[in-house]
């Protein structure tokens, strides 16, 4: 009986999270001593991210297994991801590194803002001939600044005299992944 | 005259901008003549505005650090303090009745059958996959591009 | 190379890039954990913040979510997206505070850093003027005596839906109910919101 209870208590003591959290996996290797704790910034990311890495291993594939690999998606939206691929591989490499480094920084953003810099991309697309040239020019600048510099730029009396708020914001959402940074 | 999008969550992805430019473009159109959708826009419009207005005050510059420690001394902690944890910020009530029904559970099984341990439910279905992260990636990448192009000429990173 | 079933990389499609770090994290790579506490640290005590409007408890809260978080690495399996299972656990603490009853002492309460202060974007150039102020005052805590009336569940889907941007589909994974009870909550939770804050959109005030 105490041999009983005594097991029906370390059952209890095992009780999973509330969470939804599947069954237990196999312990993991220890982690590493209290010294070794990482730095609270975050780590510089050693190479590319996941998601730039599955784009790069779906460009080495044939078309029948880029096909294959993307089979999840419907027909339209396998074909429209297959031509974008197409066209990125034909772009000169310095454009294509420039464009994997922006988006790099992009994924590690939290999803809200990441989907703020999308939109403000989009809106910045849709521009006016005249404004997209003046927005952009004005962008070309504050990328280039260290980003204290970029901050009093923007905080400006004729910063703000000559943007929308709309413009502002979106030169503030789009600089976070084209500002020029030491990384 | 009924409206069909009067109790619908299309007019809330219409007004937050989340529907696609073909959905939209129907919606700016009915707005033309449904007087409650425009004004529903018009009132949701404003919701979104002062929610946006809404900016939760900064994070703490210690917060790492102290959740650091935390974790520390969680580690160090010993089961029973680590199982008593698990009871904070009000967890108690279906904490206690989960761990005295699986003790029931446990109890008897041990008592009358091989000794097994639950197994929680299974996955729930999974949203995101591997193919629509690259059809996200690749529209980001032709995104920048574009932007890229429109602007100056080549720079350095 | 492809691996697996309509695999590219030899992960599970179903493993979103977040759920990769965790797993990373379960191997013992807490530089992943740093990663995964940088990008979503903020978020978190936002959604806790907005949810019982104490920024203390609200930090106390979102500590609790993450510590949670990397207590559960060994065991952790991508089940379902790494932000459902994170604000999942960051939405049944904050209920479960508010449940508890602790709400009233916070609920009428400026935020003690912000007082009188106007947030970083909008500052102008000039001060604000002292009517400024006391209007941008005034605005904001309606808009959070508005969220606070809401009923805690659809607070949450509100504060996940706007803020978060979460699909009806994911705050349906968060909340463990169906993607219509999420769609009635909020439908009603907005419908109450536009009934008090609706005037904000005439440069009125109450």
């Amino acid at each position: 009986m105490n041999s009983r209870l005594t097991i029906a208590l370390l059952a209890a003591a095992g009780v999973q999270t509330l969470y939804g959290q599947a069954p237990k996996t196999p312990r993991a290797p220890a982690k590493p001593p209290v010294g070794a704790r990482p730095a609270q910034q975050a780590p510089k990311a050693a190479g590319n991210g996941p998601a730039i890495e599955n784009v790069r291993r779906l460009a080495q594939m044939s078309p029948e297994e880029r096909q294959k690999a993307l089979a999840n998606l419907p027909p339209e939206r396998r074909q429209a991801v297959m031509k974008r691929l197409q066209d990125f591989q034909k772009l000169p490499p310095a454009e294509r590194q420039r464009s994997v480094v922006e988006e790099e920084r992009l994924q590690r953003l939290p999803q809200q803002k990441q989907n703020q810099v999308r939109k403000s991309l989009r809106q910045f697309k849709d521009l006016p001939d005249d404004r997209k040239a003046a927005v952009g020019s004005e962008l070309d600048r504050l990328n280039a600044m260290p980003d204290e510099d970029r901050r009093a730029r923007m905080n400006s009396e004729e910063f703000r005299n000559r943007y929308s708020p709309a413009e502002q914001q979106m030169m503030s959402n789009i600089s976070e992944v084209t500002a020029r940074r030491e990384e | 005259m009924n409206c069909p999008y009067k109790s619908d969550e299309t007019l809330l992805d219409y007004t937050a901008g989340r529907l696609s430019p073909d959905k939209a473009a129907t919606l700016d159109l009915h707005m033309q003549t449904c007087r409650d959708c425009a004004a529903l826009r018009f009132e949701q419009t404003a919701v979104w505005g002062a929610l946006d207005a809404w900016e939760p005050a900064p994070v703490s510059t210690d917060f790492n650090r102290r959740l650091w420690q935390r974790i520390d001394a969680a580690d160090a902690a010993p089961w029973y303090q680590r199982l008593a944890d698990s009871f904070r910020f009000g967890n108690w009530k279906p904490a206690f009745a989960l761990t005295a029904a699986m003790l029931v559970i446990a109890a008897g099984f041990v008592l009358d059958h091989p000794r097994e341990l639950r197994q929680p439910a299974g996955a729930e279905g999974v949203s995101t996959t591997e193919a629509e992260q690259v059809e996200q990636t690749l529209e980001d990448l032709q995104l920048l591009h574009q932007f890229d192009s429109a602007t100056a000429a080549p720079k350095q990173m | 190379m492809m691996q697996g079933v309509n695999t590219i990389i030899g992960i599970p499609s179903s493993v979103d890039l977040d759920a990769q770090l965790m797993l990373q994290v379960r191997e013992g790579d807490d530089g992943s954990f740093a990663v995964l506490l940088e990008k979503y640290r903020n978020p978190v005590i936002h959604f806790t913040f907005r949810m019982v409007q104490d920024r203390a408890i609200a930090e106390e809260l979102a500590q609790e979510v993450f510590l949670r978080v990397y207590r559960s690495r060994q065991t952790y399996e991508p089940t379902a997206r790494f932000t459902t299972w994170l604000f999942r656990i960051a939405t049944h603490l904050a209920l479960n505070w508010l449940r508890d009853g602790k709400k009233e002492r916070g609920q009428h309460r400026l935020d003690d850093d912000r007082d009188g202060e106007m947030p970083a974007r909008e500052v102008p150039d000039r001060l604000p003027s002292m009517e400024q102020r006391m209007v941008y005052q005034a605005r904001l805590q309606e808009v959070r005596d508005a969220i606070a009336k809401l009923p805690d569940k659809q607070r949450a889907a509100v504060l996940m839906h706007k803020y978060e941007e979460m699909e009806y589909s994911q705050i349906a994974g968060v909340l463990e109910c169906s993607e219509s009870a999420v769609k009635s909550l909020l439908f009603r939770a907005y419908e109450s919101l536009r009934s008090q804050l609706a005037y904000m959109a005439n440069g009125e005030s109450k």
